[in-house]
């Protein structure tokens, strides 16, 4: 004779397995699976007994003590954060705007735009010939890495931001 | 179910519209649900009463947030349940670990040895399993406590933890496996289920 699994035993004392008769014709004749469900029994009662738990008398007093020391909101206080951000952004920019020649800064921009691409290029050139040195297996093998990575590092943002954004 | 939910929606109106009386019944109603996660998964005692208010008033200050997508209870527990979460992280303790990594290292977790002269103290096995709890994962402890005390559904803690429904029945199954194995370990049977 089979035996029941614990997973079983523990779905039918949870009451998720409703109206199962192979179950409850099992449980009536089998003597060991009987006494596994009774042990569950006594686990479960250990786990409802509701002791130990007490907070200290006043407790709600001390929260509302609390409260009043408390700064109103977070996101007033965030709020007002991005105002103040916004307004020194814009102020930054308009001196800036104010005291800088306009042509040499875009001058300054574009050379800057353009030594990257230059650099891309050379870069994204570089991996070609490296790859192609080494031979196909081995630029498989780099682009997997590179996946890999990518990946990796969108798993540790998606779980940092999980964290902290749940943390209400 | 709907009455519980216009009663929350009422006291949670109450509250924003700034009746600090009503803030009360809300702590009153819920303190129990919050002592029971943040006591199950903080051991340290002297840390326990000061997550709990720290919980209502992260619960006071989000509240105008609380859109009645879940229960009023599913939404303070998640918040308890994330700042135990936050705390023992802080304080590196490790949240999860396995509970059977394989059958004859069950000393991962120590069991205390029963002396016969503890034994006779030791006879009420509730007390016994409370004790065995205290030993396992914060998370395990953490289901097993939503699932029995605070009478959670599967779902429910699902919803409350983040974590998938499969993992939920896991940790719930293998928690109380883990008991009662504990309980035949140290007791005889019939005073286990006498």
């Amino acid at each position: 004779m089979r035996h029941l699994t614990d997973e079983q035993i523990q779905l039918y004392l949870d009451g998720e397995v409703p109206c199962d008769a192979g179950i409850e014709n099992h449980l009536q004749r089998c003597a060991i699976c009987q006494q596994r469900l009774q042990l569950y029994r006594a686990v479960c009662k250990g786990l409802e007994e509701d002791v130990g738990f007490e907070l200290a008398p006043g407790f709600a007093e001390s929260v509302m003590a609390r409260l009043a020391t408390t700064p109103e909101k977070e996101t007033q206080g965030s709020l007002l954060n991005l105002i103040l951000g916004i307004c020194g952004t814009v102020f930054t920019l308009s001196l800036a705007l104010y005291f800088l020649d306009i042509k040499t800064l875009t001058h300054g921009l574009v050379s800057f735009a353009a030594a990257s691409i230059r650099f891309a290029e050379l870069f994204v050139a570089s991996f070609k010939i490296v790859t192609t040195g080494l031979g196909d297996n081995v630029g498989t093998i780099l682009f997997t890495i590179l996946i890999l990575t990518v990946f990796a590092i969108l798993d540790r943002i998606l779980l940092r931001y999980r964290g902290g954004h749940l943390c209400l | 179910m709907e009455s519980e939910r216009s009663e929350s929606r009422l006291l949670v109106v109450e509250v924003l519209n700034g009746n600090p009386v009503a803030f009360e019944t809300l702590i009153g109603h819920y303190q129990k649900l919050v002592s029971h996660v943040v006591f199950r998964m903080v051991v340290n005692r002297s840390d326990r009463e000061d997550i709990c208010q720290e919980v209502f008033v992260k619960v006071y200050q989000n509240l105008a947030g609380f859109n009645f997508q879940c229960k009023l209870s599913t939404w303070i527990a998640r918040i308890a349940y994330n700042a135990c979460v936050n705390h023992l992280e802080k304080k590196r303790v490790p949240l999860l670990d396995d509970l059977y990594p394989e059958k004859n290292e069950l000393e991962k977790y120590p069991s205390n040895a029963v002396t016969p002269e503890c034994y006779a103290e030791e006879q009420d096995v509730s007390v016994r399993v409370r004790a065995e709890i205290e030993k396992m994962p914060a998370r395990f402890r953490a289901v097993v406590t939503m699932y029995h005390l605070d009478e959670m559904s599967y779902e429910e803690i699902a919803e409350v933890t983040g974590m998938p429904l499969g993992t939920v029945k896991s940790y719930l199954f293998r928690g109380r496996r883990l008991l009662k194995d504990r309980l035949t370990e140290k007791y005889r049977l019939e005073d286990i289920l006498k």
